[in-house]
């Protein structure tokens, strides 16, 4: 290619850079010079080189078109003004890097959990299946192995898939642990969409026993214990003693749908026994299915509903139970969501008072500047250009403003997700990635424009001769007003703000204040794991468990130790049929109690009281006669008039196992503090040789200080037996209402700075009046008005605009009560007393922003005052 | 308009007599990239005007016609502003501090 032409192409393509209509002339012009050029060339490198500056050009001309030159020179301006008032610059972008930074913050937190697909093929088309028991308010029961068989005719559904979560025992090295892990079927990864990234998948023949043992590892499982080495497959592992084949690995973040940050460590083959199933009575067992193509969730619901009902009739395992499907969406983050969005809104509302509080500051600065504008108008500038430097000005603010959230944000985020590890996926990292950036970038350019607009708007009127003529004292009526109405509205928000904070807040001082039905406080508690075949046998477990108790009960500083299958807040109930002799259960009853294990002090140890008859003692054991403790609620629930002592009654379908009923304990809250006690039955330990170990023990000290000796004394029983989820009962009873208590604080947080912002804004807003109005009060006070007068209107002032703002915001959170009701315990969303405290405390506020801008009215001098006028 | 550097030695090549772009470039020295703008804002503010020159006069000397570029009255009275400012600058340049006794 000669130079020429390399020259010439360039210029073709410089030429899509230049307007439409100018560019055939533009071509025109560039090749004839070239042409000209080329024909007495000395150097033809020149030539090329010369060709280069059509690229400069041809940008040129585009942005004239544009007008980008303009704005790059409004721009420029603006930023000199705005690093010529550095105080004033640091107040807006504070204000705005503020407001911004915690929506950024959220933005993460919600576009991590709320807003990205979960990972899954099309996933909005899995629903989990439950069973329910509309007679007892269950809407979420776990299903049975024989509904495997029962739903595959279901036509509403493609696929099918069971997963039977639990927690196993990893040994076989030094470190014993237990992870968390499910028996899945063969359809269920195919179900999803997922695969193992290394390794194979579970086939259908192992959905039945007699297969050889394998296991599927997590990838946070294969990193921990094999250091990501591919090798790992094919390799043994040790898993509740039984040795399993290693045949894949998950790739990372693949979980099951389900509750977030119940992630699980182990997939397992189902591996079920003819037996198991069959079994219709164990509702252990979650299900997913797969819409079938052209399936609407209200068709395949029908369906399914219709079918439980018709087992109900056909079935007496199904008597009265329904079944229903819930998208895994809805699913996964159902707990978390509501206090998602309460955030979310509560930070919106906050992003508003900061950009109520930066436009008063702008307006304020702008009125400042009339006499500028007034020249610049008188100049010739024309309305458009006036709008173009307000709106650059703006968005120089807004950017820095941006700019400096996007660092708050990231700041605020690491902040508040501790406060949700409880409830947020572990796998799914939240940080602030593209996304939030081009959000942050979004919300400050919005509102750089705004501030612009509103700017502008409030442009002052009148000629230059009127501006320039007047003191620079009497402020434009509009532009007061504005700033009137700014103030009220930013108490208004701060008002919804405190008030959603407050009620909040009265929920978990409430909440912690909930009798339990034990004494929690000097409780220890923490999980065994019984592992490998030493404890298969039931006389081996009851050996264990006294000879635990033995050694526990012996370690200095404890008073009692007990075991118990559950405890309370422990997570799991355990819930059971059960049949009362001499009264068979009427068609359609189904009568649940959920079953505990206990050794025989357990009642001691966790201080719930005997109502009447008798507690456990040691001679209750396999060789005495089969007993149950019942608590108040079943009590009262299945004998309401008679006494239930000495009556008999039969846990499941276990034939001619009658349990003699010998006493009645006080009801405890088991599952949360917000949920009444459900019925319950006590069995003793030493009679059912339940393999779940869970130990209490009572301490005089702190609870927490006995974890050593409690674990040594467990090691030296048996050095395999690993122990776990140690925590103390406080803590168990704290953990359940985290999410509440972190919701609180986060909102206590927002409405404090929302009050904070107000609170400046008030003081702002009144120092300036007074500023403005100072000739006047020298004239009132010349003509013999009292300071204190003079004091009072200024404080009056605050105090009304502050009193129509919390009017507002009162009327607001009555109106909105609703959406925050779900997450309030024992307290009406409109409850009086916190929104009078509200309202208390805004008031006060406004006397203490108030005080000093009317102090400076008080002192104002009536000579220098009209000296100066 | 703000009169750079630029902008004059441009403004004088065309008071000169070299009329295209090629040959500004080479009196003056600049770069394509920056007299061809330099060129654009001129026109735009009025301070020069271009026309094409004859097709004839081209097809004659066998290449395509070029654009040819002049002062107009607002571009004389705006280069004369700025060559006088450039020798106040000159002058000024010439004092040296502490010479004035």
């Amino acid at each position: 290619m000669t130079p020429l032409r390399l020259a010439l192409a360039l210029v073709r393509a410089a030429a899509r850079f230049v307007p439409r209509w100018q560019r055939g002339e533009w071509q025109r012009e560039w090749s004839a010079e070239l042409h000209h050029h080329a024909l007495d060339a000395r150097e033809p490198g020149a030539l090329v080189h010369r060709s280069t500056g059509a690229v400069a050009d041809a940008v040129y001309l585009r942005s004239q078109a544009l007008q980008l030159d303009l704005l790059v020179r409004d721009v420029a301006l603006a930023g000199r003004n705005a690093f010529r008032r550095p105080g004033f610059t640091l107040l807006v972008v504070l204000t705005l890097a503020l407001g911004i930074g915690v929506n950024s913050a959220v933005f993460a937190l919600l576009d991590s959990v709320l807003l990205r697909p979960l990972p899954y093929r099309d996933p909005s088309r899995i629903v989990f299946v439950w069973q329910t028991l509309p007679s007892k308010n269950v809407m979420e029961l776990e299903a049975t192995p024989y509904d495997l068989e029962a739903w595959h005719g279901l036509r509403g559904v493609s696929q099918l898939a069971m997963v039977k979560p639990d927690t196993y025992t990893l040994t076989g090295d030094d470190n014993p642990e237990r992870v968390r892990g499910s028996r899945v079927t063969a359809s269920l990864m195919p179900l999803l969409g997922i695969a193992p990234r290394i390794g194979r998948a579970f086939t259908p023949a192992e959905d039945l026993d007699g297969t050889a043992p394998v296991a599927i590892l997590s990838d946070r499982l294969w990193r921990r214990r094999f250091g990501a080495d591919e090798r790992a497959l094919g390799r043994t592992m040790q898993i509740d003693g039984q040795s399993r084949t290693i045949v894949g690995v998950m790739p990372r973040g693949a979980t099951l749908p389900g509750p977030l940050a119940e992630d699980t460590d182990l997939w397992l083959p189902a591996r079920m026994s003819p037996a198991e199933r069959t079994n219709e009575d164990s509702h252990n067992y979650r299900f997913l299915a797969r819409l079938a193509p052209g399936a609407t969730l209200e068709q395949a619901s029908a369906e399914v509903e219709a079918f439980a009902a018709r087992m109900a009739t056909e079935r007496p395992s199904h008597r009265s139970i329904g079944a229903r499907l819930v998208p895994i969406g809805e699913q996964t983050v159902r707990a978390i969501r509501p206090s998602l969005l309460l955030i979310a809104g509560s930070v919106g509302l906050l992003l508003l008072v900061a950009s109520a509080n930066t436009s008063t500051l702008l307006l304020a600065r702008a009125s400042n500047r009339r006499h500028e504008l007034a020249v610049r108008t008188a100049l010739g500038a024309t309305r458009g250009r006036l709008l173009s430097l307000a709106v650059a000005e703006s968005l120089v603010f807004a950017c820095l403003g941006g700019l400096a959230g996007l660092f708050l944000g990231g700041w605020a985020l690491r902040a508040v997700l501790p406060l949700f590890a409880g409830s947020l996926p572990a796998d799914i990292p939240i940080d602030i990635d593209a996304r939030v950036a081009a959000f942050t970038a979004a919300i400050s350019a919005v509102l750089g424009l705004l501030f612009g607009v509103v700017v502008a708007l409030h442009r002052p009127e009148g000629g230059l001769v009127d501006v320039l003529k007047a003191s620079g004292r009497t402020i434009s009526g509009s532009s007061g007003r504005a700033r009137g109405a700014l103030v009220i509205a930013q108490v208004a928000l701060a008002v919804v703000l405190l008030s959603a904070a407050g009620l909040m807040l009265n929920s978990v001082v409430k909440l912690s204040r909930v009798r339990p039905g034990f004494d929690a406080d000097h409780v220890l508690t923490f999980k065994v794991a019984l592992t490998g075949s030493n404890y298969d046998a039931a006389p081996s477990r009851v050996a264990l468990a006294s000879g635990l108790l033995a050694r526990l009960g012996a370690i200095p500083g404890v008073r009692h130790a007990a075991i118990s299958t559950v405890v309370p807040f422990g997570g799991g109930r355990n819930a059971n049929s059960f049949t009362i002799e001499g009264r068979p259960r009427k068609p359609g009853e189904l009568q649940i109690a959920d079953q505990r294990h206990v050794s025989p002090n357990y009642f001691q140890t966790m201080n719930i009281p005997l109502v009447s008859g008798r507690r456990f003692q040691d001679t209750d054991d396999s060789r005495a006669e089969a007993v149950v403790i019942i608590n108040r609620s079943l009590a009262k629930q299945y004998w309401p008039a008679e006494d239930p002592i000495n009556r008999r009654v039969r846990v499941g379908l276990e034939p001619n196992a009658w349990l003699r009923i010998i006493g009645i304990v006080e009801d405890v809250r088991h599952v949360s503090l917000t949920r009444d006690a459900v019925t319950e039955m006590y069995r003793p330990i030493a009679q059912t040789a339940a393999p779940l170990f869970t130990l209490a023990i009572r301490t005089e000290g702190d609870p927490a200080a006995l974890t050593p000796a409690a674990r040594a004394a467990v090691q030296a029983i048996d050095p395999n037996l690993p122990i776990y989820d140690v925590r103390t009962m406080e803590d168990r009873i704290a953990g359940s209402f985290a999410q509440t208590r972190s919701t609180m604080l986060l909102l206590l947080v927002t409405a404090a700075l929302a009050a904070v912002l107000s609170g400046v804004a008030i003081y702002g807003s009144i120092w300036y009046s007074v500023n403005q109005r100072i000739p006047e009060i020298g004239v009132r006070l010349a003509l013999g008005a009292s300071r204190a007068a003079v004091f009072g209107d200024v404080l009056r002032r605050a105090v009304s605009l502050t009193a129509i703002g919390a009017l507002i915001g009162v009327a607001g959170t009555l109106a909105g009560g609703r959406l925050i009701a779900g997450l309030l315990f024992d307290t009406r969303a409109t409850d009086p007393a916190t929104l009078a405290a509200v309202v208390a405390a805004t008031m006060g506020l406004a006397v203490v922003a108030g005080i000093v801008p009317a102090r400076r009215a008080m002192t104002v001098d009536p000579i220098i005052a009209l000296r100066n006028e | 308009m703000r009169m750079t550097l630029a902008t004059t030695l441009v403004m004088q090549a065309i008071g000169a007599g070299h009329c295209h772009g090629f040959d500004i470039v080479d009196v003056t020295g600049f770069p394509t990239g920056t007299v061809y703008p330099a060129l654009r804002r001129l026109e735009r503010d009025g301070y020069v005007r271009s026309r094409w020159e004859a097709e004839r006069t081209a097809n004659r000397e066998g290449r395509p016609a070029r654009r040819y570029y002049e002062l107009t009255a607002t571009g004389v009275r705006a280069l004369d502003g700025a060559l006088h400012t450039l020798r106040q600058l000159d002058a000024a340049s010439r004092l040296r501090p502490g010479t004035a006794e």
